[in-house]
């Protein structure tokens, strides 16, 4: 195979690659040839309402309204599509860049590497992209996490934003779909265990329950996918911001007091801490799977 | 300036070319566990026997001496870790077939790790990796928990001290010899991937089958004496039913080789607890249950190698039983009662204990007869091996 295609080749294999990717193609087949929209979606984290900044002192978390300050905040976004007045779904294709490949992108929150204590990094909140078409829409969906295929493919050589350490999740064969670290004021005290001391209290989201091999390609099938599906109306295509509100998360949980297993929730089924943030993010706590009640965390700005 | 249908299709014609360049990134199963003869390109030194059959070797990282050699210094250098102070060899000590005797291991930022560091013992064949995980199932995979895992810290790596540890390394002039030659044609080096690939390649050369009982197996009738026979009898026999997961050439059920039409991936649950009636092992030291989220797989663990077990106190995933007398008591007791504390239960009664631990009744002589066998799946040639130690 040549690896610089000349026009005159290519127009002669057209024919045959043509048929032969059928699937690949199909959508320059039936529907009418539009022209590709591009856009930027901006997500703004806050705890109700304060930057969610490395260096703002967070107030009002959780039941008793405990300050903290923030670790770290960062989750995967997979299947953003946009949805027209009619109902009908056109999927984004994400531009490729270091916080997005494959129809992945990484909003990353953390101004300053090492759990907040480093020196200052990028960060990420916007998703950059294009529509195939010039359609109105009226509704933004999109699903936390990353598609098993890639879930499960090797950390080691990843690419970005695949390769980010702090959120590899190995000990689950996967990575962490959403990574909230707060340290709230007065630390964490465990009242099964006195001698227990916590600084820090985590919302780790990710797939478990999985088996499978994906290194000689079985799929991996995780019983808990624990991705939650966020549908928003109201959207005004390139106007429209989504607003990820981290204290609805915390909202039900005494953050200085670790109830069950790690202080916080890292997906763990017995971990009752997990209930309350399972039901904000509009997850089911006992299946996994994507909530009938909706979801409180995500809004349009 | 609408797309023409040429230059959409022209289009499809690249991603296909791409496709047919890059099939594992297109079908998303790049084959691993593929027994081929690339595997063993160039000559390795497995240190296992004629008659034993080869453990499986995943085709993207095929084995040989020049990857096992970095391997080994990148085991013994503490450069690889977040704060310059962990070696893996810092819980793997050669002489105590690479555990480090104690109960639990010590992070390089000195937190616990709920669980006891593992001998890495013919970890080639371990059907699954860890103390009970069903999900990791190779070398490669395995070694990216203790070395970037944050629950608990163990090396501590880091994305921010990451470039920092990768800089201190391609600093020693015997890596940037070694990357080279351990990776040919690659276009860079001291990537994670290769320290991985090199790691899994020296872990999967500590091959041990060299004890008195291998010389027994292999026709030297007078290395084992009288007591070991006995209590060779003793452990094959269906009294006290020890082979049934510590059985074959490895002493574990988890065990794979390239001979094997399937390969069995089991764990265990053998009575250690029993937390209130209800069948509960501790957090965060449940088994598979960690993993599955299965209430069945409570207090399930990977049968380990009996390989060198002498050397590797205390045992079971917590380090809780103190030497090899106590766990031939525990199992004769058929599991652990707990009489008292947090975690008071009677771990015999554990509703999801595995069937073969029904306890057994045995003479004190009949005990040393036991150990005396266990004692002699010890490989002293294994734990001095020169090719397994410090290089540095």
């Amino acid at each position: 195979m040549k690896r610089h295609l000349r026009l005159s080749h290519s127009t002669a294999v057209l024919g045959i690659v043509g048929l032969t990717l059928g699937s690949a193609c199909s959508d320059s087949s039936a529907t009418q040839v539009d022209e590709p929209r591009p856009f930027q979606l901006e997500f703004v984290a806050t705890a109700s309402g304060q930057p969610l900044r490395c260096a703002q002192t967070l107030s009002g978390l959780g039941s008793k309204k405990t300050q903290g300050k923030l670790l770290d905040f960062a989750f995967y976004v997979r299947g953003l599509s946009f949805i027209r007045a009619d109902g009908s779904e056109v999927a984004a294709e994400l531009d490729t860049n270091a916080w997005q490949n494959q129809n992945v992108a990484l909003l990353d929150f953390q101004d300053l590497s090492d759990e907040c204590k480093g020196a200052a990094k990028p960060t990420n909140t916007i998703i950059k992209g294009q529509v195939p078409t010039q359609d109105e829409f009226s509704a933004v969906r999109f699903t936390v996490g990353l598609p098993p295929a890639l879930n499960h493919a090797n950390p080691a050589s990843a690419k970005a934003p695949f390769n980010v350490q702090r959120l590899f999740w190995s000990w689950q064969s996967g990575y962490k779909s959403m990574r909230l670290d707060i340290a709230p004021k007065g630390g964490i005290t465990r009242p099964s265990d006195p001698s227990f001391s916590g600084t820090n209290y985590f919302f780790h989201l990710g797939s478990t329950g999985c088996t499978g091999n994906p290194e000689s390609g079985r799929p991996v099938k995780c019983s808990r996918t624990n991705q939650p599906v966020v549908t928003l109306s109201n959207f005004e295509f390139q106007k429209s911001k989504v607003s990820i509100d981290v204290a609805t998360l915390l909202a039900d949980l005494d953050l200085n007091t670790d109830a069950a297993d790690t202080p916080g929730c890292m997906s763990d089924v017995t971990d009752t801490e997990c209930k309350a943030f399972f039901k904000a993010i509009g997850l089911e706590f006992e299946s996994g799977a994507v909530s009938q009640s909706p979801q409180v965390t995500f809004r349009l700005l | 300036m609408k797309m023409t249908l040429t230059q959409r299709l022209l289009r499809c014609v690249a991603a296909a070319f791409l496709c047919a360049g890059l099939a594992g990134a297109c079908s998303n199963s790049s084959s691993t566990e593929v027994i081929s003869a690339s595997s063993d390109a160039g000559d390795f030194l497995w240190n296992i026997p004629d008659g034993i059959p080869l453990p499986i070797v995943p085709s993207e990282n095929p084995v040989n001496e020049l990857k096992f050699e970095l391997g080994r210094r990148l085991f013994y250098d503490k450069r690889l870790s977040g704060n310059g102070s962990m070696s893996c060899s810092g819980c793997h000590e050669q002489s105590r077939a690479f555990t480090d005797g104690k109960k639990v291991a010590l992070g390089s930022t000195g937190e616990a790790h709920p669980r006891g560091s593992q001998a890495l013992v013919n970890v080639a064949y371990n059907s699954t990796l860890t103390w009970a995980n069903p999900t990791l199932l190779s070398l490669e995979r395995q070694i990216l928990v203790p070395l970037f895992g944050e629950t608990p810290v163990e090396h501590g790596l880091t994305d921010a001290n990451w470039p920092e540890a990768k800089r201190q390394l391609e600093k020693e002039p015997v890596y940037q010899r070694l990357f080279p030659k351990a990776f040919p044609g690659e276009a860079a080096f001291f990537s994670k991937d290769q320290i991985v690939k090199a790691l899994a390649t020296f872990v999967r050369g500590l091959n041990s089958f060299g004890s008195p009982y291998d010389r027994f197996l292999a026709g030297d009738d007078t290395a084992l004496g009288e007591k070991e026979t006995r209590g060779k009898a003793l452990f094959f026999g269906e009294r006290l039913e020890c082979f049934h997961c510590h059985g074959g050439y490895n002493f574990s059920d988890s065990t794979a080789d390239r001979t094997m039409t399937f390969i069995n991936r089991p764990f265990h649950n053998t009575g250690l607890f029993n937390i209130a009636a209800s069948g509960a092992y501790p957090a965060p030291n449940r088994g598979v249950f960690e993993i599955t989220g299965t209430p069945s797989d409570m207090g399930r663990f990977r049968a380990p190698t009996l390989r060198n077990i002498s050397k590797t106190s205390p045992y079971m995933h917590d380090g809780s039983v103190a030497s090899l007398g106590e766990v031939v008591e525990f199992y004769a007791a058929g599991g652990r009662n707990i009489a008292s504390g947090p975690e008071q239960g009677d771990g015999r009664k554990n509703p999801y204990k595995d069937g073969f631990v029904t306890g057994f009744s045995l003479l004190p002589s009949e005990k040393q007869d036991l150990i005396a066998f266990l004692e002699s799946l010890t490989d002293e040639g294994f734990l001095r091996n020169p090719r397994f130690s410090n290089p540095w």
